[in-house]
């Protein structure tokens, strides 16, 4: 064998422009989740990943590649499903039962979605790539997957990365439009203590929330159904090991998987299209009408109600949970230092989730 | 003068307590930090005094609304 022949085995020969730009893109989100702790749970393994898959002759992504394979946990919609029954075995759903008022919120914060949906179309997009683009606007990850994967799997890399960055900048993205919208004096305002909640609501709100969701929007079935089966695991006490498995050991094997399977759809050829920075775009946009969103619903419901809501939890209304709660709190209490609005805002915030998931029933049913 | 409770805003783990009996506060001074949800906020006395009690210690998972300290106002 002659030197080149043996030169051609390598992939050195075989590398292109596109492939070594992948690289930078990965190397950028390995950079960002270690050195800014951007989404480091998602964006570490799908930065590593992005190189993975643009190795020339690697065959990670062939027929029978390890990337292909695992993303058939994706394809066949097991792993998104599966991640909502750990958020369900994680989430306390109690400040949304005391104050039920906040799923109006929840709702409200899906405005985003749709206005990207309708913004995308106006672009040029398909229905169902639009569809998936407007979903980034409810800030969720595994949903935006699970939606991107049954209508639009082309451009599932651009709406991954596009919801996991924009979530990563929830503290930067929510406090300037909150504020934008807000008076100190409305910031400031202090909200009344929520009332305890019942161990028995807490074991019939998984049940009877589903059986309202499922039956007015089915396709969300598969993942609010595991949402809230993760989540009476949690609130009946008598499964600790299941539900701690579910939240623990099961999310983190699972996270691994979602982060280097979106990585197939992370090659130079699947991704460097210029539609991608449209969806970039569209994104962004899709968030922080979100956030708007939510703060003008909580504002308009200030007009009817006797006891006000501060307007900023309705900026929580975005799922990214709970990091958007945790942005209301710094705030609230910048505006003033006696305001604990945490609890106030989680309502909104495990709200905003289910509102995101019936969002991406209706795009699955209708579009 | 009246004696006053300072209450834990929110279901929490204490994590510190800053002051102790005896100790004079000023409106909004923090007495303590809390932690929920993995966020640690402070808790501020709502009025000028004297601390007169403290209710809870480092470590405490107390409820929302437990007395945190009792301050005697000015």
């Amino acid at each position: 064998m002659s030197l080149a022949e043996l030169l051609s085995q390598t992939g050195f020969l075989s590398i292109t422009a596109g492939q070594v730009l992948m690289w930078g893109l990965g190397l950028v989100l390995i950079y960002l989740a270690i050195a800014k702790e951007y989404e480091p749970y998602l964006l570490l393994p799908i930065g590593f990943g992005t190189i993975l898959v643009n190795v020339p002759l690697g065959g990670m992504i062939g027929d029978d590649g390890l990337i292909r394979i695992m993303y058939y946990g994706i394809q066949y919609e097991v792993i998104p499903p599966m991640i909502f029954l750990g958020l369900g075995a994680m989430t306390d759903f109690g400040p949304l039962i005391a104050n039920p008022k906040m799923m109006l919120l929840g709702a409200g914060a899906q405005v985003g979605v749709f206005l990207a949906f309708f913004g995308a179309l106006a672009l040029g997009f398909t229905l169902p790539e639009a569809a998936s683009i407007g979903i980034i606007g409810g800030a969720d990850g595994p949903t935006t997957i699970f939606l991107t994967n049954a209508k639009a799997p082309h451009i599932l890399g651009a709406t991954a990365v596009s919801a996991y960055s924009y979530m990563a900048l929830v503290p930067v993205i929510i406090p300037p439009l909150a504020r934008l919208l807000t008076t100190k004096e409305e910031r400031a305002m202090p909200m009344k203590q929520a009332r305890p909640v019942k161990k028995r609501e807490r074991i019939l709100f998984p049940i009877v929330a589903f059986l309202m969701v499922a039956l007015l929007v089915p396709k969300s079935a598969p993942l609010m159904g595991m949402f809230m089966m993760g989540n009476l695991m949690r609130e009946s006490g008598v499964v600790k090991r299941l539900a701690d498995g579910a939240q623990n050991e099961m999310m983190n094997i699972l996270t691994i998987l979602l982060g280097l399977s979106i990585a197939l759809k992370l090659t130079a050829e699947a991704f460097l299209q210029w539609e991608v920075l449209m969806v970039f775009g569209l994104g962004l946009v899709a968030f922080s009408c979100s956030v708007m969103g939510g703060v003008m619903l909580a504002k308009l419901m200030n007009l009817f109600l006797k006891e006000k809501i501060n307007p900023l939890v309705g900026a929580a209304g975005l799922s990214a949970v709970p990091m958007a709660a945790r942005v209301i709190q710094v705030e609230g209490m910048k505006a003033n230092p006696r305001n604990y609005l945490l609890m106030h805002a989680m309502g909104p915030n495990v709200a905003g989730v289910i509102g995101t998931l019936v969002a991406a029933g209706l795009f699955m049913t209708l579009v | 003068m009246g004696k006053e409770n300072v209450l834990l805003p929110m279901v929490g783990k204490i994590m510190s307590v800053d002051v102790a009996a005896g100790d004079a506060v000023e409106e909004d001074q923090q007495v303590g930090t809390f932690e929920s949800m993995k966020m640690e906020m402070p808790v501020f006395s709502p009025y000028a005094g004297t601390v007169v009690e403290v209710n809870v210690a480092k470590g405490d998972v107390a409820e929302a609304e437990q007395v945190f300290c009792v301050v005697e106002s000015d």
